[in-house]
């Protein structure tokens, strides 16, 4: 098994869902679909990282920015994902407001095949070459959970009930 | 009623051993973790070797405290944070209250921390006027039920849902609902949390890491509510203690590959977050101000003593989860803020043994402790260690004590001791119940309320069989 099929099935065990696209405006249709079938109102929050690259989506409202709580379905950029743990790692910045990460019920997540590692090690690895850290590097391993009532997990805790990852390339 | 005193360990666990709730919680709690943790592992290649990286990694750092100390003050100072350092847990109440009141903060949220357990800040806070809201859902539960924590990473595990749903009926004035379910029990928390999250003053988190090569702090979560609490509010203060150091991200992730696993039996949690500073000039969310607090609270002595091994906990949980003791009674019986194997060993050290030397004695010394701990600490002989500074200090009881005395006469006296055994194997015979494999022994109704003792088979006793041998020999 390949690195990026080991990523999408330790994301997929994580609870994520994983969806296999060649570029950014194949996700487009999907979308759409999604907020159908989930009679959800047609808009998405983009963090202006993925604002920048956008299609045009003619079917679907979109903002950009941070987030105040008020926006369902948000979408932000990943700088790499980790094979090993199915986790996806995403770094804080002008272009990537941290609170779409956690506010949203339904948190969607672009990435490219290239950016996914074997291991935690690469990653520590590269974020030392960076220098002094964002302010935020986040670590997301499937959707918000807990298991405080009875051992029992449920989903959708406190951050977003729902992660999407586009695996792009 | 159970108390909130190390001292009532022993009445407090006959309480909770006829607690049928309870120990139906526990029973349950019990099973789910052993079996999450096992799969976990069972899932690495070699997790011995995982666990030497981590504790190589914690050795390393506990070897340079001061000097790591300083260097995570210089890099988190250059990325615009703060560092406080507490001595005592009045002192960390005290710079958070102060931080709290010069920025007029009313409301406080809080993430899981077991440091802040420890001083009690909540109480602090709480008796300035401040209204402080536990977020982890576990925390939540308890902070309406007004109980301590009863576990470390679970602190809801002695609960039932029906008591966390007749709790969240008393305090959430939200009419007739259905709260049979789990799910509905959680999404009705998030509701009600969101508020608190959004309206926030002031977010205080722990820390799971503290790292000195670029001075940034990890939390590690499931629910997503510790970097809610980050990253909302306009001040982020960090309740951390001096062992969370580590000198780069190599080590943390070593650090971060065992406590999932040992914890919760997941090879990462949901969240894993490295928090470094407060919001950047073009950033366009986080807070205005970030402040770590570090706690000593006595542990720059406890590095100093035969205990520093203690000071390589990492909070994972483990031990208390394979505990026959805690397992049985439960987190609250031992009347401390840190339970089980790990709270035995760390009451008597933070409190004083005058407060915690009843608690080393919360143990059969099986090892499984010591087995299951990820980062090699040997909890039975320091255990061991403390019964004995118990005994030196003379704070077992007076019969215990001459019990000790007369065995060790008895033990240095070979003839006296076969005569004794030998009369033992003798009067037991005596004392067999009708089924012939239990004993029991006139004035011991503390021990046989709860156990058996088992009688020994008739054939002769070892030494007499060994002297016989012995005597055949040509």
């Amino acid at each position: 098994m390949n690195t990026v099929e080991r990523f999408i099935e330790t994301l997929t065990a994580n609870a994520a869902h994983v969806s296999c696209i060649r570029q950014l405006d194949e996700a487009i249709p999907l979308i759409e679909r999604f907020m159908q079938e989930k009679a959800l109102p047609p808009r998405l929050h983009l963090s202006p990282a993925l604002q920048r690259e956008w299609p045009v989506s003619n079917g679907i409202t979109l903002s950009h920015g941070t987030t105040d709580g008020t926006h369902k379905l948000c979408a932000s950029r990943a700088w790499a994902g980790i094979a090993d743990t199915g986790t996806l790692v995403l770094l804080s910045g002008p272009d990537n407001p941290t609170r779409l990460n956690f506010l949203p019920d339904y948190h969607l997540v672009f990435l490219r095949k290239d950016q996914i590692v074997a291991d935690k090690k690469a990653i520590w690895q590269k974020l030392e070459q960076q220098g002094a850290l964002p302010r935020a590097v986040n670590f997301i391993s499937g959707p918000s959970r807990t298991a405080d009532i009875e051992q029992t997990i449920a989903l959708g805790a406190h951050g977003p009930r729902f992660l999407w990852v586009f695996v792009e390339g | 009623m159970i108390q909130r005193d190390a001292r009532q360990f022993i009445p407090n666990s006959e309480q909770a051993l006829q607690d049928t709730t309870l120990q139906t919680a526990l029973a349950r709690a019990k099973s789910g973790f052993l079996g999450k943790r096992r799969k976990a592992i069972a899932l690495v290649d070699d997790f011995e070797f995982l666990k030497q990286q981590a504790q190589a990694a914690k050795q390393r750092a506990l070897d340079n405290i001061p000097a790591l100390l300083d260097q995570f003050e210089h890099n988190l100072n250059a990325a615009g944070g703060q560092l406080h350092r507490a001595a005592t847990p009045d002192d960390l109440n005290r710079i958070v209250l102060d931080i709290c009141q010069r920025r007029q903060a009313k409301i406080i949220t809080k993430g899981k921390s077991m440091v802040s357990e420890e001083t009690h800040l909540n109480t602090a806070l709480e008796q300035a006027g401040l209204d402080v809201v536990e977020t982890d859902l576990g925390e939540y539960i308890i902070q309406l039920a007004k109980e301590p924590p009863s576990h470390i990473i679970a602190p809801a595990v002695h609960k039932t849902r029906q008591a966390v749903a007749e709790l969240f009926r008393h305090h959430h004035a939200l009419g007739e609902r259905d709260l049979n379910e789990i799910s509905n029990l959680v999404e009705e928390a998030r509701q009600m949390l969101r508020q608190r999250f959004l309206a926030a003053d002031v977010g205080i988190t722990g820390a799971n890491l503290l790292v000195a090569s670029t001075g940034s702090i990890a939390i590690v979560t499931n629910e997503g509510n510790g970097d809610l609490t980050a990253t909302l509010p306009p001040v982020h203060i960090v309740t951390a203690s001096l062992e969370k150091l580590v000198e780069n991200l190599e080590d943390a992730g070593a650090i971060l590959e065992v406590l999932g696993r040992s914890a919760t039996g997941q090879a990462m949690s949901a969240y894993t977050t490295f928090f470094t500073g407060p919001k950047r000039p073009s950033e366009l969310d986080g807070p205005e101000e970030m402040h770590v607090i570090v706690l000593d609270n006595g542990r720059s002595d406890i590095l100093q003593s035969e205990f520093a091994a203690m000071l390589r906990c990492i909070r994972c949980g483990a031990c208390l989860n394979h505990c026959p003791v805690y397992s049985n009674v439960g987190g609250h019986a031992y009347g401390s803020v840190y339970p089980g194997p790990m709270g035995s060993v760390l009451t008597p050290l933070l409190e004083g043994l005058n407060q915690g030397h009843v608690l080393p004695n919360a143990s059969t010394f099986c090892g499984r402790c010591a087995e299951v701990c990820p980062m090699g600490i040997p909890l039975p002989d320091l255990l061991r260690k403390l019964r004995e500074q118990e005994h030196r200090q003379q704070l077992d009881s007076t019969g215990w004590r001459m019990v000790l005395r007369f065995y060790s006469w008895l033990a240095t006296r070979p003839r006296w001791f076969h005569l004794a055994m030998r009369a033992i194997t003798f009067t037991q015979r005596l004392l067999r119940d009708a089924s012939g494999t239990r004993l029991r022994v006139p004035f011991s109704n503390g021990w046989n309320r709860q156990r058996e003792l088992p009688a020994a088979p008739d054939a002769t006793p070892f030494l007499q069989q060994w002297q016989k041998q012995q005597e055949r020999k040509p």
